[in-house]
């Protein structure tokens, strides 16, 4: 007997490339999760790895580094937030002027 | 015997013993002699009468027609009736009558005592009356009624009214009216619900009974509406005992449930109703025994039937309630409901996703306080009753209190069809999905957006990875957002190793495309496949799990027990004997003891007849078991879908008590797990502590 296969139709779940247990520290839901003002996950609603190698959701980071009581530190650590190179190629030449440009 | 002595004898207890020698008394009391016939008063006679008391005479005279009435007229009456002729009976009440009465209202006395007399000598009748005589006097009018002949029972009717027996006379055909519509209601209309009993029975009300009961009697106009009412009563309690029938013959039976909402005037009629289909509906429909899907197919019914009774749905409400709990307690009332609404082929009920398309509120808003035309709600509503406007798919809904058992069965079901579709091809599922956004909350409803945007992106990415590389060759993939789609159930098993590394050139691929992201596989998927053998080639959409499978015998004619092919997939015995059974099934294996081999040929006969004779002996026995107990397969399959899991001794003592005459079981207990497991092995049941139907 011959089997030929005309179409193999898998299934995957994609998950964000950072360790399974670890939540968003603004909104504490899961990264593959959305944060809570965004619909559609992944693309939709990216995360945000610092150079303090903590790692949040970019709206959730985007609308506290907004806050006038921020003063651009990392929620978690304190320390100025400045985004990792890791995550930088999300933006794919979309920059965050507002992190980049507190520093 | 001597006058004197006579009239002494009567007056005896009497203070006017001082009048017995008068003449004038005389010429009275002879021509007042009741043993006479009566005849017109003289002159003379009316003098002597002029001058004497008229109240002694009067209380004399009736004295004296009491005690010739016992004597005389009463047993006369008696026989009378036994002729079995009211009108003969009338005529000699009648008699009886002029008999007494003449000669004094002749008199001319006073007015009061005539009346007087008159009511004396009806009472005096009307006692004398045998039993019978009713029950003789409605036959008489009741056929009178029915052969619109009423010329006899007119005479006896007034006859009796004017013996002043009008009392006994109107309740005798009140009697006949009642007696006559009733029946005339239940021959005609019973069980013929598909046309309109009402106006038919207002047509004959009209023109038989009214006319016949207006030449036997004035009819006022309240007496023309208690027809009319008794009429209409009638119909509604023929219908009120139809009820659960007629519900069931939906939609043939509109006519009669028209009737009913035409004639249900009262709130007693009413609560006949719903307690009639209450207690009809849990005799016959809410039982262990009957299929989900029915008690789903007749609930709807029992809406629209009594929101054509009562549009409000003050009914509807309470008899609705008992169904609803009942099919709450069933475990598959939910996937029946989502597959109907889903438009699925195969569920009998797939026509409420019309229904569904129909823009409506998903829950109760509550009274409008602006609307000018708001009435209270009817007394016999339910404290919680909710008087919003439901359709079928409303109240499909309304049978379980949150809406989140459809969202995730809803949600289940679109996930098994959305990792089956080839060429990520969503539109039909879409649509489906747009018309269930009708009834639920865009919030409930986001999951199942997801889901469909999760397949519309694996389109765009499998397109980019495969554009970028052609050594992928066969290989696409679903990627889905695990948070958003249920938790896919899988048993572990090996891929084919070139499928594995397709899967992890995938995997790498996606990952440069979508950076700082990663896959996680599923044994899940659909595999389209086809097969070349020697004589012919054939084509199956089939499971990962299976196409693994049939991959381990490719380029082999040698056989492979389960023990072998487990081990080789890497997965539990009962997981490959799955997929095994699909093979099986399909004709490409063939299984002999615990050895599948791939059929490369059809079987020629000799095979046959070879394999044929090796399963002879247990085949006989299972013959057996199924001639013997397979009419009580449906039973089985019922009960252990309605009461799960249940072992074989409570099987053997529900079948022993189910036994009858013309279905008889006389299976041993042995016997009956002997068949059980057989169906097990067909994999129509599974064990585990006790017997369940596989899903």
């Amino acid at each position: 007997m011959k089997v030929h296969i005309e179409n193999w139709q898998g299934v995957a779940a994609w998950h964000w490339d950072v360790p399974d247990e670890e939540v968003c520290g603004i909104c504490r839901a899961n990264f593959d999760n959305t944060c809570p003002g965004c619909k559609y996950p992944g693309d939709g609603c990216p995360l945000l790895v610092g150079t303090c190698s903590h790692s949040f959701h970019e709206h959730c980071l985007v609308k506290w580094v907004m806050l006038e009581t921020s003063r651009g530190l990392c929620p978690m650590c304190r320390q100025p937030f400045v985004e990792g190179e890791r995550t930088r190629v999300l933006r794919q030449g979309r920059d965050l002027d507002l992190l980049d440009s507190d520093e | 015997m001597n006058k004197q002595t006579r009239l002494k004898q009567v007056f005896k207890a009497n203070k006017h013993l001082n009048l017995i020698d008068s003449k004038a008394w005389n010429i009275v009391w002879d021509y007042l002699n009741l043993d006479q016939y009566p005849l017109p008063p003289s002159k003379e006679i009316k003098i002597a009468f002029a001058s004497l008391d008229p109240s002694s005479v009067f209380s004399a005279y009736s004295s004296a027609v009491h005690s010739h009435f016992l004597k005389n007229a009463s047993p006369l009456l008696t026989h009378q009736s036994c002729d079995n002729d009211v009108c003969n009976l009338a005529n000699t009440v009648n008699v009886v009558k002029v008999h007494y009465v003449q000669r004094w209202i002749a008199l001319n006395g006073p007015p009061a005592h005539n009346q007087k007399l008159l009511d004396a000598c009806s009472a005096l009748i009307e006692v004398s009356l045998p039993s019978e005589i009713e029950q003789m006097t409605t036959d008489l009018y009741i056929h009178a009624i029915e052969a619109r002949n009423p010329e006899r029972a007119r005479t006896v009717y007034s006859v009796f009214r004017e013996c002043g027996l009008h009392t006994f006379s109107d309740s005798c055909l009140t009697s006949a009216v009642k007696h006559t519509v009733t029946s005339h209601v239940t021959n005609s209309y019973r069980k013929t619900w598909d046309s309109s009993a009402y106006d038919d029975l207002m047509y004959w009300i009209f023109n038989v009974v009214v006319s016949s009961l207006s030449y036997i009697t004035d009819l006022k106009e309240s007496e023309l509406n208690a027809v009319n009412d008794l009429a209409c009563d009638a119909l509604a309690a023929l219908r009120i005992e139809e009820i659960y029938d007629i519900v069931c013959k939906m939609p043939q039976s509109e006519p009669a449930l028209n009737d009913l909402s035409a004639t249900l005037r009262t709130p007693k009629l009413r609560l006949d109703l719903v307690n009639t289909f209450l207690s009809q509906s849990s005799i016959s429909l809410l039982r262990a025994g009957i299929p989900t899907l029915e008690i789903i197919c007749r609930y709807i019914a029992t809406m629209e039937a009594f929101r054509r009774i009562e549009p409000r749905g003050v009914l509807l409400d309470r008899v609705a309630r008992p169904i609803r709990n009942y099919l709450r307690e069933r475990s598959d009332t939910v996937s029946l409901i989502v597959a109907g609404m889903l438009n699925r082929e195969d569920s009998p009920i797939s026509y409420i996703s019309e229904s569904i398309k129909k823009k409506q509120a998903y829950r109760d808003t509550g009274d409008d306080y602006n609307d000018p035309a708001w009435v209270p709600d009817p007394v016999d509503a339910a404290p919680d009753f909710s008087s919003s406007q439901m359709d079928i798919v409303g109240s499909l809904l309304n049978i379980f209190e949150s809406n989140d058992v459809f969202i995730r069965e809803i949600s289940n079901c679109l996930a098994s069809d959305l990792l089956k579709v080839r060429e990520y091809d969503v539109n039909t599922l879409e649509s489906q999905l747009k018309a269930l956004r009708n009834r639920f909350s865009e919030a409930a409803m986001q999951s199942c957006n997801i889901m469909i945007w999760d397949v519309q992106e694996s389109a765009a990415t499998d397109a980019h990875i495969h554009q970028s590389s052609d050594d992928l060759s066969v290989f696409h993939s679903h990627i889905i957002s695990r948070y958003f789609w249920p938790s896919l159930k899988e048993e572990p098993y090996r891929l084919p190793q070139f499928i594995e590394a397709l899967q992890e050139q995938y995997g790498v691929r996606y990952s440069e495309y979508k950076p700082l992201r990663k896959l996680k596989w599923y044994g899940v998927g659909s595999v389209a496949i086809s097969l070349e053998l020697q004589d012919r080639t054939c084509a199956f959409n089939v499971t990962p799990l299976q196409a693994s499978f049939i991959l381990l015998f490719e380029d082999t004619a040698e056989g492979m027990t389960l023990d072998t092919i487990s081990q080789k997939l890497g997965c539990t015995k009962r997981v490959a004997e799955g997929a095994a059974s699909f093979w099986v099934k399909e004709g490409i294996l063939t299984q002999n003891g615990t050895i599948y081999t791939v059929v490369e040929t059809t079987q020629d006969d000799s095979d046959a007849v070879m394999e044929e004779d090796v399963e002879v002996e247990p085949k006989d026995e299972a013959q057996e078991l199924r001639d013997s107990l397979g009419a009580f397969k449906p039973f089985i399959s019922a009960m252990l879908t309605n009461l799960g899991r249940l072992p074989a001794d409570r099987i053997h003592a529900f079948l022993s008590s189910l036994s009858s005459d013309e279905n008889p079981y006389r299976s041993s207990k042995q016997e009956l797990i002997k068949y059980l497991d057989m169906l097990v092995e067909e994999d129509f049941l599974e064990f585990d502590k006790g017997y369940k139907v596989r899903k």
